[in-house]
This record gives C-alpha cells, structure tokens and sequence, in this order.
C-alpha cells in the first residue's frame, strides 16, 4: 500500500528520491492509485507554495519544483490515460508574457504551479501582442487572464491588453498582472483587476475568481 | 566653473566615499540606463550602433538638466555588431534598449560539467563556441581564424567606437563615468550563458558538487583573462551584476555563491586595491548575517535593488563597515509618485542612510525607459539630494 501522505510529504520537501520510489511503486497499481498521487503531488505542491510565500524556499525552488511536478506527471501519464478517462475539470486560464517583453522564467513558474492546483493552463508565450491575446480569450472563451512581465515597459503592454480586452467588449474577463515591476500602482495604471508577485497570491486570486 | 575642476569635484565625492572618508556632500549617482537616450528623445539603436555622437548627445542633454556626480556608464556594453556577424547571441536591441532574451542562455548539460572543470578554455574554444556558433561548424582552421581575427577586430572597433563619446563626456561635460570594467563571478557565467534558470536550479539540488568545482575552475580561468588586461586599479571600478543569489536557499548560497564574492573582494579589493560594485539583484534581506564573511574596510559598493528605505537603513547598520551603501530611491514611488512623495523618499534616504557618510544616493533598479520614472521625479529627486545631501 502506497503511503499517499508521504508521497505529498516527499514533493513538500523537494525530496526527488523518495518521490520517485513511491511513484514508481504508484504505477505498478493502476488507475486509481495514479489519481491520489496526482493529487499527492499537488498537495505537496501547494506545500511548497506556502514554504515560498513564508521566505522558506525561494525562486530555484519553485523551478525545482515545477521540474519535479512535470517528472511525476510524465511518470504517471500511462497509469492516468489507462482508466476511464476523469476528464479534467480544471477552469481555463490564459497565461503569457505581455509585448515587448521577453522574460519566461515567472511565466513558466506560475504555469507548473497553476497546473498543480488543477487549472488548465493555455500559455501564449513570450512578447505576445494585445491581438493575438484577444482572439485567444476569445477562441477559448477564457474568464481568467494572467499577463506576465519583468521590464517596466511590460506595464505599457499590459494596459494595452486591458485597454484591446475592453474595445473587444470583454469586460468581463478578470485580469491579474505579475512580476518583478507590478505594484499596486501598476494595476490602477493597467486597469487590471489584481496583480501578485508570487505564484501562490496568483493561485489564491484565482481560485476566488473560479469559485473554487 | 571648470570642466576640469567640475570633473574633480564630482568624482572625490564618490572617492571620499570609496576611501571611507566623509564627502562634502552625498554623492547623487542614479542607477541611469537607457533612460537617458528616451528622455533625449535619442534612439538607442541609431545611438549603439550607427552614430556614436549620438551617445554624447544624450548624456549631455541629461546632465545639463539633472544634477549628479556620476554615470556608471553609457549603456553600451555589448558588442552587438561582433555579435550580429558570428549569429546574434542572446542580446537583442531596438530603439527603446537592449535585452536579453529569457531561457536564451541553455547552451551545456549537467554532464558536461567535468569537462568545464577540467579545462575551461578547451572547453570553451571545442565545444561550446561551435555549439553557440553555428558559423564555426565544419568551418577550416583557417577560416575559424578568419572569423576570430574579424571578431577582434568588431570588438576593438566597438571599444573605439565607444572611446569618442566616453572621453567628451568626461572632458565636456566633467562627469565622470565610473565603470571601468565588468567581470562576472562565474556562478553567473553559468547561469547567464550556460545553464539558464532553469538548468542551474535544477543542477544546484542534483549536481551541487560538479557545478561548484565547475564554478572554481572558471574563476581562475576568468582572473586570468582580468590580469592579461592589465587594467590599472584608479578612481573607477570594477562592476559584477550578481544574478544567481537570491534565488538560491542561504545554504545554498552559502556553499555555491557567497564564497566566490568572498574570494574576489580579497583578491581585487584587500590585495590589489581596486574598487569594487557589486548590483546586488533582488531581495538580500534573509541572506545578511552571511555576508558578515566579507572582508571589512573595502573599497565595496554594493547598490541593493530595493526601493525600501528602511531595509537599507538596516543593511547599512549591520553591514556598513563591509558593504558601502548605494541605492534607496524606488523607481516605483519615481514613475507613479508626486513630487511631494519623491521628495519624501529622498529626504528619508537622507536621514537614515547618509549620517557618518558610507551612502551614495541612487535608484532602487536601472532606469532604462521611460516607464522608470517621469523626469520631473528624476529631476526632483537629484535636486533635493544635491541641496539638502551636505555633510
């Protein structure tokens, strides 16, 4: 019998060797086992978020992380796709870094740490413009955008999306901002709906907004 | 007054402050970028690569309306036309600056850390130029050399380029460019051009070991490119931007970064008597009580990119005899602020940071657009710090 506690205890730890002896005798049981360990895994997550938030871990442990979620993830995919498929439920997001700007770092944290808390997570990439950002809200019918940036020029591209979101009469899709040059200034500028510096404030924003 | 003299004045007060000793006034050195081409109205692509005059022009429209001691430089750092001719590099430049590209330094694997250890230079001229380059490939021997000889070419011409503008704003304008060179300590090599973000966080839990004889090996082989330079120790100094701190856990740094800091400042500050700038990037508030490790009595700059006055207040308290204070002004309260509350912030930099010297004045993080403050800010800030900053 798989200890699940310890397995979410493990990732909580960034504990790699550990981790992946329990997930290795996790896909030796089947269907349901891969499941509860998925969710192990992103409880350990969570952990690890909150670790961040208290200044226990820092930024190469969130990649860490995130490279550690996508192993477990690759490890299970077979044990996950062998079963009745649990379809996921999880709200789509859409997830880029903003025009002019061509940082991906904070981007791809927040997109491994979004997928661990069961978001579907559709990242445009980098120096993505207004337009593109628009017709994929549109396309995908997204309530949820997270705009992404490191240089204060971002901050421009980020009113321009919000500015192009409300021409396209989409107002009502919530916006958040992050990254090293946010501030609560930024976000009256923007007329973005939130901004976060961490993953873990972002996740919380939009668990709310999901009414998760 | 003076060119000259100007110049003189301008730069003991950053002298002073190097040497410990009090100046007659807190010297005023914002953390300038390409800023200074925007509010010119200048071009920084026309101005790096096309017009060198227009580099002059700039920094002389800025300095004439804004009060300060010091550029740290022009900006122009990296030789893009050398870079453009052996395939662009991670570096890209427009009209508004230079930046890098993210995850565009991923150019080696964990394995192959042995083989950086053992010979750095083999290393790098066989494996990695070719691998980055895709110009080298298959190329002869003689025409690898060709290729060599026009980089060191470009690279000369871009130092020439530079030269012009660099020596008129110093004799012209009296203002004094700091920065005599850039060094980086080879953590940050690592990151910057070889492993990238994600690469060295993984390797710093699964290969810690390996990176760190890596890391030693690289910093001998980069002090001895430094001494090929003879570069003389003067009133300059030598700046190393600090990437990889904090993002690492304090044990971790401890163990893989803190001891190159520790080894250069000894060899360049204590031993040879240069002066030393450190950007320390991010938040360096957990990482304290590690730095005590540093020598005391340096000639050490560090500008912290913080814009929280009190933090630095705090830095100064426990570090002040190791770590020369820079930095305090937030471009944040500097893009979004009143004059009111920029001048608020000075004055507090003032209170808390400047008794018993050991401050120079500066932004939190570069100004490179104008998005990194209004110039009324920028020129309110300097003022208020250049008349009210007297010891």
């Amino acid at each position: 019998m798989i200890n699940f506690e310890e397995l979410a205890q493990a990732m909580g730890d960034l504990d790699e060797d550990t981790m992946l002896k329990l997930l290795d005798q996790v896909t030796a049981e089947g269907k349901e086992a891969a499941d509860q360990a998925m969710a192990a895994c992103q409880k350990g997550m969570d952990t690890v978020g909150e670790l961040f938030e208290q200044g226990e871990y820092f930024v190469g442990d969130l990649i860490y992380a995130g490279e550690l979620m996508t192993q477990a993830a690759g490890i299970l995919k077979d044990a996950l796709a062998a079963g009745e498929s649990t379809e996921s439920t999880g709200t789509k997001v859409i997830l880029c870094t903003v025009k002019n700007d061509l940082h991906d770092i904070g981007k791809n944290i927040v997109k491994a740490m979004m997928e661990a808390n069961g978001f579907e997570v559709i990242d445009l990439g980098i120096d993505t413009a207004p337009e593109t950002i628009v017709e994929a809200v549109k396309t995908h019918q997204i309530k949820i955008l997270l705009l992404s940036g490191v240089l204060t020029l971002a901050i421009d591209s980020m009113k321009e999306t919000v500015d192009a979101l409300k021409a396209a009469g989409l107002e009502d899709v919530k916006v958040l901002i992050g990254g090293a040059p946010v501030s609560e200034n930024a976000r009256n500028v923007t007329g973005a709906d939130e901004w976060a510096q961490s993953p873990q404030k972002t996740i919380q924003v939009c668990k709310a907004w999901a009414n998760l | 007054m003076d060119m000259n003299e100007l110049y003189e004045q301008r730069i003991r007060r950053f002298d002073d402050v190097m040497n410990r000793k009090l100046p007659d006034r807190v010297p005023v050195v914002p953390n300038m970028n390409t800023w200074m081409y925007q509010f010119a109205g200048i071009s920084v692509k026309k101005a790096f690569t096309e017009d060198a005059d227009e580099i002059f022009r700039a920094a002389k429209y800025m300095t004439e309306q804004i009060p300060m001691d010091a550029l740290m430089s022009t900006s122009n750092t990296v030789p893009l036309n050398l870079a453009k001719k052996v395939g662009e590099g991670i570096y890209t430049c427009s009209d508004n600056g230079v930046q890098i590209k993210g995850s565009g330094g991923h150019l080696m694997e964990p394995e192959e850390y042995g083989l950086l250890a053992e010979d750095p230079m083999k290393f790098f001229a066989n494996v990695l130029i070719p691998r980055k380059f895709e110009i080298f490939r298959g190329a002869s021997t003689e025409k690898k050399a060709e290729i060599i000889k026009q980089a060191y070419a470009d690279n000369q011409a871009f130092i020439k380029y530079n030269q012009g503008p660099n020596g008129r704003i110093e004799k012209e304008l009296g203002m004094p460019l700091i920065v005599r060179g850039t060094n980086f300590l080879s953590p940050d090599i690592v990151l910057d051009y070889l492993r990238d973000f994600v690469g060295i966080s993984l390797d710093v839990r699964r290969h810690s070991q390996q990176l760190l004889e890596a890391c030693l090996s690289l910093y001998d082989y980069i002090m001895e490119m430094f001494n090929d330079t003879a570069t003389p120790p003067d009133r300059k100094v030598l700046f190393s931007p600090l990437h990889l701190p904090t993002y690492l856990r304090p044990r971790d740094f401890a163990r893989l970064y803190l001891p190159f800091m520790k080894k250069y400042l000894e060899e360049m500050a204590v031993k040879r008597g240069y002066s030393i700038y450190f950007f320390m990037e991010n938040n360096w508030m957990p990482y304290l009580d590690l730095l005590k490790e540093l020598p005391e009595n340096t000639k050490f700059v560090g500008l912290f990119e913080t814009g929280n006055i009190d933090d630095l207040a705090e830095i100064k308290r426990r570090l002040g005899s190791r770590i020369i204070v820079m930095g305090g002004m937030s471009v944040d309260t500097l893009r979004f602020g009143t004059k009111d509350e920029v001048i608020d912030s000075a004055k507090k930099c003032l209170d808390l940071l400047a008794p018993d010297g050991g401050y120079i004045f500066s932004t939190d993080k570069t100004l490179m657009t104008m998005n990194d403050g209004t110039p009324e800010n920028v020129i309110a800030a300097c003022e208020y710090v250049t008349e009210n900053g007297k010891y």
